[in-house]
């Protein structure tokens, strides 16, 4: 990097030539110390989770079948990929949160877990030293302590004092000393930015800087945070830090500088002798304005009283109104008349189908009882028709049958004819009760001719109520035709009520206007007031150029940031394409641009990370963090901790095609990198067992601790 | 033996009789002094038995021939019209398959019955096929006699002679094949297919008495 501090102060001196000095330049800059800080090299550092362990009771007020279990999870961890699988909801993130929570002191755990868990124990090493963070969790206040040594059992008080880099009684003392530790490990610095004070009504300007926190954003990628390549507003802080690209902390603290100073400039009440001139010219141009709009106005107070006369329209559209009514009500009631007519119709008819089916079904039982009287009748009359009537002959053989024939039979009880034991046969027809019967069917009969003269008289009577009803309704019909055509009287009243609103708008117009008119004339006299009263001069006088020093030194900065940066992040950029394409996206080209901004280009668009569908962002945050260990350990560069935690890698974009590269991408990146990186993955897809060495599988339903 | 089966044996023994007393023409033997009337071919009783069984197909057969002879229309109306007001079809139908040669049921027994109590005598012949055929049946003095004095008295057979009377006057001196041709003009009756019972055809005659008579039955 060939960044010439002086001749980068001198050149910025020439523009700003009679305004500020070199030295004043060099004092306001103040970059010494900030020049040497960055480099893209990496330190060659990696960052990996050997250990983790801890222990506990599933305490709950819930009757949960694990309810009390004890908690005793040990877990050796490797270099290169680490799956764990198990069903959702089953404590695979659990794990990753208490190791997130061993490295940075932030505890996301959800509360009840946490509650459940006394212990935590896990062993990290950078490059080859080991070290044990522990934290007791039993308490309400935790106490922590990093040890620079592999402790794989719970330390009690007292114990590897002499390894103890440092003991904390708080979370907040515990993240801070671990962000020390880190930071001097990773060559890590807090980038800072501003932000407006969160306190209502306070423009104070806070300034914030990266924490370690912040940046185990870029290890930790958490299933809730895959809409976003980076995470929130820090998200660019953390990339530069990745990237430690030359004069990034320059840059980042003249920025800081130049923003404090605009919200000074904005406090201050300083104004400068031109503006006081500037000033008088302001008040000249409001006084001529006021003017103007005085005039205007006592002219719209005078067009106010000629105001057209409506009244007669609004007399007329009330009236038009009345008829209306009246029309309506009148077409209303026949409306109502004609369903009423309607319905009866209907009614009738259907009474009408009931009563003929029902008649039908009547003369029919009528008919079948006539004939079975008339069958009794015909029965009794042939039974005696052809009564008294002896055998005269045998049908077959034309043999008299003898009356001497006929009384041995009537002895052997057989038949004279065929000789036949008749003996046993028994008559079921008894006249006597045939008559009953007929008897009972004429009682029938005469039930069921009442019945049918009922229904006949009904009908008769719903037929002349449907004439009836049909009569009524030619009448309602004929009314409804002579009912004045409300279409030509809404006709009339839409163009009166237009022809009002018309005129009512002339006259309304003027009174916003006039209004209008008052309201800019109070705020003109306000001005006018205001700079008649204008305050001393107070503060930096110079603050206006010194803004546009640090723009312009920023902007330079920027410049030669990235054009020295550019072979860098054209590698990276390389990197990701591949890496993208390799996942299954149709991403064609990546660029990143001077502020970090990284465009992907699809179908032919530069899209934002936010703008890819969203079923491809979680492999385009992959393929980019993926890269970023990648340009470390392909090309030394950059300073990312080359240890990844992925949780749920696959929940939202479960199809085949990324599972299935998912799953290869797993594989390369075991056989390629698998002794530089480490990579800890929770999933409950199970296409990805067996795709690694170490791995965790967790049958189904089961917990993982 | 059921009342209904009964019911249909007597009311069959009685028509077949009554078809036999009054389309039979007067006879005289020697062989058989008490043989008084003949009647031949039984394929006519079948068929007069079909028109007293099936009052819409006497009906249809007497509009054919109102629709022809403008002489008797007014006299076929009139009785149409009773007909279908006493609700005759409904009333007095007694169904009847179809045979190979049309409506047919078999009276052997009737016959049978018929000639035991000595109301009529019967003569056929055989042919080469074994079938039997020219059947003659012969009704004796005694049921001559008979009928003369005991039917006047039972009322509720008044309907069956009339009906004899009515289809006589206006069918009578038709034979079994010339009544059969006609009958076998009617679809319903062409169309049911053997075995089957004969359908109803008022809804044909209705139509026919309207377009004939301009007046619903």
């Amino acid at each position: 990097m060939k960044f010439d501090y002086n001749s980068f102060i001198s050149e910025l001196q020439k523009e700003f030539d009679g305004t500020f000095s070199e030295s004043e330049i060099k004092d306001l800059l103040n970059l010494e110390e900030e020049i040497i800080k960055d480099t893209p090299l990496s330190t060659g550092k990696r960052l990996v989770v050997n250990y983790v362990s801890f222990t506990g009771k599933k305490s709950t007020e819930d009757a949960q079948d694990f309810k009390d279990e004890i908690i005793d999870y040990r877990q050796e961890i490797y270099s290169g990929v680490n799956i764990w699988v198990a069903d959702n909801l089953k404590g695979k993130s659990s794990i990753f949160k208490v190791i997130k929570f061993a490295l940075t002191g932030d505890n996301s755990l959800k509360p009840n877990i946490s509650k459940w868990i006394d212990h935590i124990l896990v062993v990290f090493s950078i490059n080859d030293k080991k070290y044990t963070a522990y934290i007791n969790n039993s308490k309400r206040q935790i106490n922590a302590a990093l040890y620079n040594k592999e402790i794989k059992s719970y330390p009690v008080e007292g114990e590897y004092s002499e390894e103890q880099l440092f003991f904390s009684t708080s979370k907040d003392d515990f993240q801070s000393k671990l962000k020390e530790f880190f930071f001097h490990q990773f060559d890590y610095y807090s980038l800072r930015w501003t932000q407006k004070s969160p306190i209502k009504d306070s423009d104070d300007l806070l300034e914030a800087g990266a924490s370690w926190l912040t940046y185990f954003k870029s290890i930790f990628l958490e299933s809730k945070d895959t809409a976003e390549l980076m995470y929130g507003g820090q998200g660019t802080k953390v990339f530069q830090m990745l990237l430690g690209l030359y004069l990034t902390s320059p840059i980042n603290k003249l920025t800081i500088e130049k923003d404090k100073m605009m919200h000074l400039k904005g406090k201050q009440q300083s104004f400068d002798s031109r503006e006081v001139l500037e000033n008088e010219e302001k008040k000249v141009q409001l006084q001529k304005r006021l003017d103007e709009l005085t005039e205007k106005l006592s002219k719209l107070m005078q067009a106010e009283r000629q105001s057209v006369d409506i009244i007669s329209m609004v007399k007329e559209y009330d009236q038009l109104l009345a008829a209306m009514e009246v029309e309506n009500a009148k077409s209303f009631k026949l409306n109502n008349d004609i369903q009423k007519n309607r319905k009866q119709k209907t009614e009738t008819y259907e009474r009408k189908q009931f009563v003929e089916e029902e008649l039908n079904k009547l003369k029919k039982e009528f008919i079948k009882a006539e004939k079975q009287q008339t069958d009794i009748k015909e029965y009794l009359e042939i039974g005696i028709f052809f009564s008294n009537l002896d055998l005269k002959a045998c049908p077959s053989c034309s043999h008299p049958v003898t009356s001497e024939k006929k009384q041995r039979a009537v002895t052997a009880h057989t038949c004279a004819l065929c000789s036949d034991d008749v003996s046993e046969d028994i008559s079921d027809v008894n006249t006597d009760s045939l008559s009953a019967k007929s008897d009972e069917l004429t009682k029938l009969q005469e039930g069921l001719k009442i019945s049918i003269e009922a229904l006949k008289s009904e009908l008769d009577e719903i037929t002349k109520n449907a004439k009836e009803l049909s009569k009524v309704k030619i009448q309602l019909e004929q009314q409804q035709s002579s009912i004045k055509d409300t279409g030509a009287l809404n006709t009339r009243l839409f163009e009166l009520q237009r022809a009002i609103s018309e005129e009512r708008k002339k006259v309304r117009p003027l009174d916003s206007e006039k209004n209008d008119i008052i309201e800019k004339k109070a705020v003109l006299n306000y001005r006018i007031k205001q700079l008649n009263e204008l305050p001393q001069r107070t503060g930096d006088q110079k603050i206006e150029q010194k803004i546009q020093l640090l723009a312009k030194a920023i902007d330079k900065l920027n410049k030669i940031r990235f054009a020295d940066g550019q072979s860098i992040l054209k590698k990276l950029s390389d990197l990701m394409t591949d890496e993208v394409k390799a996942l299954g996206l149709r991403i064609t080209e990546i660029t990143i641009n001077d502020r970090f901004d990284i465009k992907y280009k699809q179908d032919g668009d530069y899209l934002s990370f936010s703008e890819i569908a969203e079923g491809e962002q979680l492999r385009a945050k992959l393929a980019f963090y993926l890269s970023l260990i990648q340009l470390d350990i392909e090309h030394n560069y950059g300073r990312h901790t080359r240890f990844l935690i992925i949780d749920s890698p696959g929940k939202e974009e479960g199809d085949k095609n990324y599972l299935d590269s998912l799953t290869r991408l797993i594989k390369e990146l075991e056989t390629r990198f698998g002794d530089d990186l480490q990579i800890l993955i929770g999933t409950a897809e199970r296409s990805l067992e067996n795709a690694v060495t170490h791995q965790n599988i967790f049958p189904e339903n089961v917990y993982v601790f | 033996m059921e009342l209904d089966e009964q019911v249909r044996i007597y009311k069959d023994r009685l028509r077949i009789f009554l078809i036999l007393f009054y389309f039979s023409d007067e006879f005289t033997s020697t062989e058989h002094p008490e043989y008084k009337k003949i009647f031949k071919s039984e394929v006519r009783i079948q068929k007069i038995d079909f028109l007293i069984r099936n009052p819409d197909y006497l009906a249809y057969e007497l509009l054919l021939i109102a629709a022809n002879d403008t002489d008797k229309r007014q006299e076929i109306k009139q009785i149409v019209k009773s007909i279908y007001d006493s609700s005759e079809p409904q009333l007095r139908r007694l169904e009847m398959e179809r045979f190979f040669f049309g409506a047919y049921e078999d009276i052997d027994d009737v016959i049978g019955f018929l000639k035991s109590i000595g109301f009529i005598g019967f003569t056929s012949r055989k042919n080469s096929d074994l079938k039997t055929i020219e059947k003659q049946y012969f009704v004796t003095q005694l049921a001559i006699t008979k009928a003369n004095s005991a039917i006047s008295n039972l009322p509720a057979l008044e309907w069956y002679i009339r009906r004899c009377e009515l289809i006589n006057n206006y069918f009578g001196n038709l034979s079994g094949s010339q009544l059969k041709v006609s009958q076998y003009q009617i679809e319903e009756y062409r169309n049911t297919s053997f075995k089957n019972f004969i359908g109803e055809i008022s809804e044909t005659v209705k139509n026919d008495f309207y377009s004939i008579f301009n007046e619903r039955l």
